[in-house]
C-alpha cells in the first residue's frame, strides 16, 4: 500500500473508539431507562458527546485516506455510508437534547432515541462482512499484517485512556449544570432555588 | 506495475495534523466548558 498505510495507526483506533463510546452511551440509555438515575443521563451526554466527535472525525480520516487508494473522496460504499447514518444520527439527538430543558423529559427522550439511533453501530461493524464493500474487512489480528497488531492496540489504548478521562470530566461538568438549572447560570444574577 | 502506492506523505500528514486538531481541540472544549461552569456556579453562589 506505500506509505499511506500509517494512516492506519490513527483512522483503526479513532474508529474502534467512536464505536466503543457510542456503545457505552447505549448502555447508558439502558440504566437510564431501569434506574431511572439521572446520573446515567450526564454520563450518556459525555459518550455520546465523546463518540460523535471520534465518528465524525474518523469519517475524515477515511475520506483523505480513499482519495490515494480508492481515487475518490468519498463513495456511498455500506461502511461509509452507514457511518455517516450514525455521525448524523447521533449529532441530532445531541442537538435535540438542547432544546428540551426539564431534566427528565430530556433523560427520556435522549434514552429513547439513543437505543435507536445504536442499531446503526452493529451496522456499521459489520457492514463489510453484509455487503460487498470497497472498505477492507475489520481490522484484527488475522487481517493485518502481524507489525501492525501491536502499535494499532497501543494507540487504541491511548486513545480510550484519554477519551475516558474526558468523558469523565464533561460528565462531572453536566451533572453540575443539571444541579444548577439546564443552562449554565448567568454571572451576574443568582440561579432561583440555588443547587438542587 | 507492483500495485503498491507510490508517494503519499501529504495524505498521512494531513490525517495527523487534523486528528491533532480535533483531539486538542475536544479536550481544550471539555476543559474550557469545565472551568466556565465550576466559575459561573461559584459566581452565583458568592
Amino acid at each position: 500500500m506505500g506509505d499511506v498505510y500509517r494512516i492506519f495507526y490513527i483512522h483503526v483506533p479513532t474508529a474502534w473508539n467512536g464505536l466503543l463510546l457510542l456503545t457505552a452511551a447505549f448502555l447508558c440509555a439502558i440504566m437510564y431507562l431501569l434506574k431511572g438515575d439521572l446520573m446515567w443521563d450526564d454520563r450518556l451526554e459525555a459518550s455520546m458527546e465523546a463518540g460523535v466527535v471520534l465518528s465524525a472525525l474518523l469519517t475524515i480520516q477515511g475520506s483523505i485516506w480513499a482519495r490515494p487508494t480508492w481515487g475518490v473522496w468519498w463513495n456511498w460504499d455500506p461502511r461509509l455510508t452507514t457511518t455517516a447514518i450514525l455521525v448524523f444520527a447521533f449529532a441530532g439527538i445531541l442537538a435535540l437534547r438542547t432544546s428540551l430543558k426539564e431534566p427528565r423529559r430530556r433523560a427520556m427522550v435522549t434514552a429513547v432515541a439513543t437505543i435507536v439511533a445504536a442499531a446503526d453501530v452493529p451496522l456499521v461493524y459489520f457492514s463489510v462482512r453484509f455487503w460487498n464493500s470497497l472498505h477492507q474487512i475489520q481490522s484484527s489480528p488475522e487481517t493485518v499484517s502481524a507489525a501492525f497488531v501491536w502499535p494499532l492496540r497501543v494507540n487504541a489504548i491511548a486513545v480510550l485512556i484519554l477519551m475516558a478521562g474526558l468523558i469523565q470530566l464533561r460528565a462531572e461538568t453536566v451533572a453540575r449544570l443539571r444541579e444548577a438549572g439546564s443552562e449554565p447560570p448567568p454571572l451576574d444574577e443568582p440561579v432561583a432555588g440555588g443547587a438542587a | 506495475m507492483s500495485g503498491e502506492i507510490v508517494g503519499g506523505w501529504e495524505y498521512v500528514i494531513a490525517v495527523y495534523i487534523i486528528s491533532a486538531i480535533v483531539y486538542g481541540g475536544y479536550a481544550y472544549s471539555v476543559l474550557r466548558r469545565d472551568n466556565a461552569s465550576r466559575s459561573a456556579i461559584k459566581e452565583t453562589k458568592s
